[in-house]
């Protein structure tokens, strides 16, 4: 089945670009013609990789007559996991923004990066994707987009020329790599270059800004959904590399790094969450914690498997592949509205929003939808993702010695606090921007996104919603993967009703969860209108002003100032966060020194700076050179 | 037969909390002033607001959303399934499958943060102000409530509150560690719950944060939310006195005798740790808010050194 579905995938990534480079040239009344036809390719691409998931687990590769010699394309489980929210979020986001023929020629190389069955074509598909992406608005007249397009070009190259240096130092081709996986200093080289590479294309600390940069200053472009597809497609290739073809020979310290750099990157995406003052770049920290959670979900699993436990392995793989699909869907999601918004009101900073709930209705409900996501709460996806992740972390206490044990306590508090963080910054994006008066007269008179949008977007929050009360019935889809990669699966431990960690005690039980808060709530509701017969109904009056004067006659919704803005937010958290962050105050002299001088190195590529990101690629590339030219030698 | 116990448990623990709430509150209150010399208000006082409130015609400010109308209601149903989920005086509920320590804090957070939102919904300045303190003091609770769910997922394998608390019942283990835990534990709960508005005097500033989350409520809303404040102080001690003081718990399909002594040791150790925390209000005075991170930083410590104790002792020395 799946040797018949792997050539119907290639052909359609051709579609997307034959499709792409067809847009200019259709007549402009065919404008729509594109964004439907991408929609359609996306909607029959999903049902394949559904298929590929449901039907048949043996892989299947295809070696592609064009390119370099030895591509290949392949098809198995995994990659076919991550096709499907690559495939759902590109359909929604091409029904949204209608007409645009960047989105197929963004979303086909991505495609292509899933599907790469050797190190060459992953990294064509990479910086082809780059290319697509950022390359109108590196064409542009203003300064921010071209600044924007230029770091994510080079963050591009930079990764792939570090995955391609990883894959170097054993072999090429991915079924080699299975074949022969490297051992020794070989084996740190791959996981060191491994982690760069998707450290770059994630986001992971500390290159947390990265994401957050590029949307702070992203075009209103396709280009903008490009950071959190590739966020997913840098998780996949972390889970390809580390743990489908390095193999399970691996030692058991090969975790401690992911799990903690996984820890670190989702405390600082939620403080970048609730730092930020726009919508994109908060949307883009949410992005950074979540894929921080898959990593340390990853680092367990890795952990686990080479202690030989393969449930272990399984429910700490299940975490990170659902905390992977959760964030492809609720970032493209909340990115969608943030464009709605920006669309209808005028601005995407959020103190120039406000009270979007009355003129957005189903924009707010769908960033609501997506914020639940990102804040791990009841009965959300974010928190089924968040619960599998901590239930792997603590069975994972037991796996080693003492440095584990300790690695392990650290990095529960971190996740605790990521979670709470992230939480609050849910609260500060939705209530700024969503909730209370408007802070503009553009707010104010906000528009409604148009309908096919509105469609789109409900339909990525049915989805999420779907996957918080059914975690169970996602998981099945991972089922195929899990059973290849760790030869356990959550079959036995997931079901419709609950998600569980052993089968000896009952887990989370996201569906009657929910439909116990329904019954409460409306029983409470009930409660509430219920008419006493003597009691009028109720009174609507002007609100209390916090005391502040009346406003003047030209601010007609009151002073934007006598309201809770986005600064300065929940400070006691932010500052007791950044007291813990400040070298100087734990008075260890070298660390500020080091840390100053981390601060600006060649690869934090700053918009002025291109000569250093020059540099810094130059000098990957050399050393590529020179571990290639070392495994060629003996 | 069993199912039908487990139903009848479920129900008379859902009866019993709700009604305990609001009496729990007062009594606390009364407590604390008898604590610090004065008369005290009377132990049904809550009650009595409550009765008044719901008599009264709703206002609400005009620039409040529909949210306004929800908030109340969805905060109160995750406060009551989290009271639900968490066992007073047996074990074996019907609803125990679904009590995940992780869930019934997640269900906490939900409520938490359901009113954080409505704070901000009215558009006045001190609502979202409140709404980050109380978001900030939630997610700083955070790591010290994860490591206690750590080491009692160490002691019993797994985060299933029933399971957890059988196990603590049968043999408590681990002594140090449990008190760590439970020093950790009690700090979370006076930090969650220092915001009940139903004490007797206004405290500190802590005592504000909820007021101003609510300054846009008032009749049955008010009502819904205050009773939720209660309820959600009631979760905690029940939560503290499941994990750390098992005695007397009626054991899954036990007989109504099992269930009698088991009413009466929740009666004490509600009492107990009632007094205890009116105690520690009363000496340390109200917690300034500027303090809450240090407090919550000191959990989180008691929490780690507990687990650090746990793994000590269960590794081969």
């Amino acid at each position: 089945m799946t040797a018949i579905i792997l050539p119907l995938l290639a052909g359609l990534a051709a579609a997307m670009l034959a499709l792409a480079g067809a847009g200019p040239i259709l007549p402009r009344r065919s404008g729509a013609l594109v964004g439907f036809g991408t929609a359609g390719l996306c909607a029959i691409g999903a049902v394949l990789a559904l298929l590929a998931v449901l039907a048949d687990p043996t892989p299947a590769s295809l070696a592609v007559p064009l390119g370099p010699p030895g591509a290949v394309l392949a098809l198995d489980p995994l990659a076919a996991l991550f096709l499907l929210p690559l495939f759902v979020a590109g359909a929604a986001a091409a029904i949204a923004t209608r007409a645009s023929p960047g989105l197929p020629a963004v979303l086909a190389p991505l495609v292509v990066t899933v599907l790469a069955g050797d190190a060459v074509t992953l990294a064509f598909g990479l910086v082809l994707g780059a290319v697509l992406g950022w390359g109108p608005p590196l064409v542009r007249r203003q300064q921010a987009p071209r600044a924007a397009a230029r770091r994510g070009l080079v963050a591009a190259f930079a990764a792939a020329a570090s995955l391609l240096a990883a894959l170097a130092l054993v072999s090429p081709d991915f079924a080699m790599v299975r074949a022969t996986p490297p051992d020794g200093w070989r084996a740190a080289g791959v996981l060191a270059l491994t982690l760069l590479g998707a450290a770059i294309l994630a986001g992971l600390t500390p290159l947390h800004r990265l994401p957050v940069r590029l949307q702070r200053a992203a075009p209103a472009e396709p280009a903008a959904m490009l950071p959190p597809l590739v966020a997913m497609i840098g998780v996949y290739l972390l889970v390809r590399i580390l743990f489908d073809c390095c193999g399970p020979g691996q030692p058991l310290w090969w975790g401690v790094p992911l799990i903690s750099l996984g820890a670190l990157t989702a405390v600082a995406g939620s403080l970048q969450a609730i730092e930020q003052g726009s919508l994109e770049p908060v949307i883009a920290g949410f992005g950074v914690q979540q894929a921080g959670m898959a990593v340390t979900g990853l680092g367990v699993a890795l952990a686990a498997r080479a202690a030989d436990l393969p449930a272990l392995a399984a429910l700490a793989l299940a975490a990170t592949l659902l905390q992977a699909g959760v964030m492809a869907f609720s970032q493209v999601l909340a990115l969608l509205c943030a464009a709605a918004v920006r669309a209808g009101a005028g601005s995407r900073r959020l103190d120039r929003l406000g009270r979007l709930i009355q003129p957005m209705p189903a924009t707010t409900v769908c960033l609501m939808a997506g914020c639940l996501a990102f804040a791990a709460l009841p009965p959300g996806p974010g928190f089924a993702a968040f619960w599998l992740v901590v239930q792997s972390l603590l069975a994972a206490v037991r796996l080693g010695g003492a440095v584990m044990q300790a690695v392990v306590v650290l990095v529960v508090t971190l996740v605790g606090l990521s979670a709470g963080l992230a939480a609050t910054a849910a609260v500060r994006l939705i209530g700024v921007a969503c909730l209370g008066r408007p802070r503009t007269p553009r707010a104010a008179a906000a528009q409604e996104a148009p309908r096919p949008a509105c469609w789109a977007m409900g339909g990525l929050a049915a989805v999420l919603v779907l996957v918080g009360l059914l975690p169970g019935a996602a998981l099945r889809l991972a089922e195929p993967a899990l059973q290849a990669l760790t030869g356990s699966g959550m079959a036995a431990r997931a079901d419709a009703v609950a998600i569980t960690g052993s089968a000896a005690m009952p887990g989370y039980a996201a569906l009657p969860l929910a439909a116990l808060l329904a019954v409460a709530g409306g029983a409470a509701f009930w409660l509430l209108r219920l008419r006493h017969p003597t009691l009028a109904g109720r009174r609507d009056t002007p609100g209390w002003t916090g005391g502040f004067a009346a406003p003047p006659p030209w601010l007609p919704f009151g002073d934007p100032v006598t309201q809770a803005g986005p600064a300065g937010f929940a400070r006691a958290l932010t500052e007791s966060v950044a007291a813990l962050r400040r070298a100087d105050s734990w008075q260890v002299p070298l660390l500020g020194r080091l840390r100053r001088s981390v601060r600006r190195p060649g690869w934090a590529v700053h918009a002025g700076e291109p000569r250093r990101a020059v540099l810094a690629l130059l000098g990957v590339i050399a050393a590529v050179l020179t571990v290639i030219a070392a495994g060629v030698a003996p | 037969m069993r199912l039908l116990v487990a139903l009848a448990t479920q129900v008379l623990h859902i009866a019993l909390v709700l009604a305990a709430a609001p009496t729990l509150s007062g009594a606390l209150a009364w407590l604390q002033a008898r604590l610090q010399g004065r008369a005290g208000p009377p132990l049904l006082a809550p009650w009595y607001r409550l009765a008044r409130l719901c008599r009264k015609q709703p206002v609400r400010p005009e620039t409040a959303t529909a949210l306004s109308a929800l908030a109340p209601p969805m905060a109160f149903a995750a406060v009551a399934a989290a009271a639900a989920l968490v066992p007073s005086f047996a074990l074996g509920m019907a609803f125990a499958p679904l009590a995940d320590l992780l869930a019934i804090a997640g269900l906490l957070a939900l409520a938490r943060t359901v009113l954080a939102l409505a704070g901000f919904d009215s558009g006045n300045a001190i609502g979202g102000l409140g709404a980050g303190r109380t978001m900030a003091i939630g997610g700083l609770a955070g790591p010290a409530l994860l490591l206690v769910v750590l080491g009692f997922a160490l002691l019993a394998g797994g985060t299933n509150l029933d399971a957890v608390a059988a196990l603590q019942a049968e043999n408590a283990g681990a002594p140090a560690a449990c008190g760590l835990g439970f020093a950790a534990l009690m700090l979370v709960a006076v930090a969650d719950t220092a915001q009940d508005p139903a004490g007797d005097a206004p405290r500190a500033e802590t005592g504000m944060l909820r007021e101003s989350l609510t300054l846009a409520f008032s009749g049955r809303d008010l009502a819904l939310i205050e009773s939720a404040a209660a309820l959600q102080r009631l979760v905690w001690l029940n939560l503290i006195a499941v994990l750390f003081l098992p005695f007397g718990l009626a054991p899954a399909d036990a007989s109504p005798l099992a269930w009698v002594f088991g009413l009466i040791c929740w009666g004490v150790k509600l009492v107990l740790l009632g007094l205890g925390l009116a105690l520690v209000e009363t000496l340390i005075g109200p917690v300034r808010l500027a303090r809450l991170p240090a407090m919550l930083g000191a959990a989180a410590l008691f929490g780690a050194l507990g687990v650090a104790v746990l793994l000590a002792g269960l590794s081969p020395a």
